[in-house]
């Protein structure tokens, strides 16, 4: 499975790139909204899963899951959040968005996720 | 032997006196009699009417000042308690994006954790030595957040004087509201000056000032674009300044005078309280400093916070 991890924070982003490539996934990552955005307009490569949280500086989460949606790409998101108010938020936007997990979570709710 | 009409003259003079010192040492209970009507007591009868209605205004005066000193008292805790609910409207203001910055470390935290507890057996020391300094590190960042909330929590209107780095007061400021600002997008530039003298004040009423400052920044670059926030100290002249200047939606003519009046808000309904630039304002005249917006070229406003250096090499007051 191709995953594109989008995280600004960079610690977290490195690790759970990390961690999903010894658990047997191809994972390429992005520090920003916008450097996901990049590599998923941009690449050739067609992700199967984007790992991405929402309050990021430049490209929030939710509009870069409104932007893929506005260009057709319907490539499943999984969001990760530390605002209770930001998945209650991503609740009621009417985007479409496969899971949520809140910020902090253990790396097993994570694969859950993902499977 | 009957009394001459000196004598008797002499008499109520002394009683006048007597009456004389005792509203001078405060008894104002009392009022002198006039003497028997005789035509050569009428001046006398005219002093004492005189000396009655002072005594009545000197008692009435009394009255008002334990009034005014009750008043006053009472003005002095509403102010306090006023000062604190603006503060804990900032708190409820920061508390979003202070809660992701401490979730960000966490998170880091619960990672290497994990790593750690399911490869004990596969790492080595290197590894764990990796994991655990980034666990230690991260713990900290999150104490430091905490303990800047705690700090800015406390009651500042009973806060005693340091000698403070601005700078250092810029750098709390922007811990606590750093995370919000970056979330909405906002680009933050910082010119500070280095070098600069410290100064005697609170640390916790500047702190509130230049949040409070930070935050409506915040609200009112929500719907521009370019979103700028810079941030500069510097010297000039006897006094340290703090500029924080936004591209935001700037502020109208007719308001410009309004702004800190207590109360005063743009904000919609349970949005805002109104204090804050009062508070802050206040705040900074008790320091003999001041705040200021000024003008600038282009969109957004330049509010201006200038401290006096004069009590930097003095004793510390209060």
């Amino acid at each position: 499975m191709e995953i594109l991890v989008i995280d600004d924070e960079i610690e977290i982003c490195r690790f759970i790139s990390r961690y999903l490539t010894s658990k047997g996934y191809s994972i390429e990552s992005a520090l920003s909204g916008e450097e996901g955005w990049a590599k998923l307009s941009q690449s050739q490569k067609n992700f199967d899963l984007i790992i991405t949280d929402i309050k990021m500086p430049d490209l929030d989460g939710l509009s870069l899951l409104k932007r893929l949606r506005d260009h057709d790409n319907l490539t499943p998101v999984i969001f990760m959040t530390g605002h209770i108010e930001v998945k209650e938020a991503a609740d009621d936007s009417g985007l479409d968005f496969c899971g949520m997990i809140l910020k902090p979570f253990e790396l097993k709710q994570l694969i859950d996720e993902i499977e | 032997m009957p009394k001459s009409s000196e004598e008797k003259i002499a008499e109520k003079i002394d009683t006048i006196i007597d009456f004389i010192y005792s509203l001078a040492s405060g008894d104002l209970s009392h009022q002198l009699q006039r003497f028997d009507e005789d035509s050569n007591e009428n001046d006398l009868d005219a002093i004492i009417e005189g000396l009655n209605m002072l005594a009545e205004e000197l008692e009435a005066t009394m009255v008002s000042r334990d009034a005014y000193h009750r008043t006053l008292q009472e003005l002095k805790e509403t102010q306090s308690q006023l000062i604190q609910a603006a503060k804990l409207a900032s708190l409820g203001e920061m508390a979003t994006g202070v809660a992701h910055e401490i979730n960000q470390p966490l998170q880091i935290v619960m990672m290497h954790s994990e790593k750690g507890l399911e490869n004990l057996e596969e790492m080595n020391r290197e590894e764990l030595g990796e994991s655990l300094g980034v666990i230690k590190s991260q713990v900290k960042r999150a104490a430091t957040i905490i303990w800047h909330l705690k700090a800015f929590s406390r009651n500042s209107v009973t806060e005693k004087r340091d000698a403070i780095s601005i700078n250092k007061i810029v750098e709390n400021a922007l811990t606590l509201t750093g995370s919000q600002l970056e979330n909405q997008g906002i680009h933050i530039t910082i010119e500070i000056a280095e070098d600069l003298p410290s100064i005697s004040c609170k640390q916790n009423q500047i702190e509130q000032v230049l949040i409070n400052l930070l935050l409506n920044a915040k609200d009112a670059m929500k719907s521009t674009s370019p979103s700028q926030l810079t941030i500069r100290s510097f010297q000039e002249d006897a006094f340290l300044i703090v500029e924080v200047e936004d591209t935001g939606t700037g502020v109208s003519a007719d308001i410009e005078n309004k702004i800190f009046d207590p109360f005063f808000t743009t904000k919609d309904i349970g949005k805002g309280t109104g204090l804050g630039l009062s508070i802050s304002y206040n705040f900074l005249q008790d320091h003999h400093g001041n705040l200021k917006l000024r003008k600038k070229q282009g969109q957004g406003t330049i509010f201006r916070i200038e401290l006096p250096l004069k009590e930097a090499h003095g004793n510390l007051s209060d």
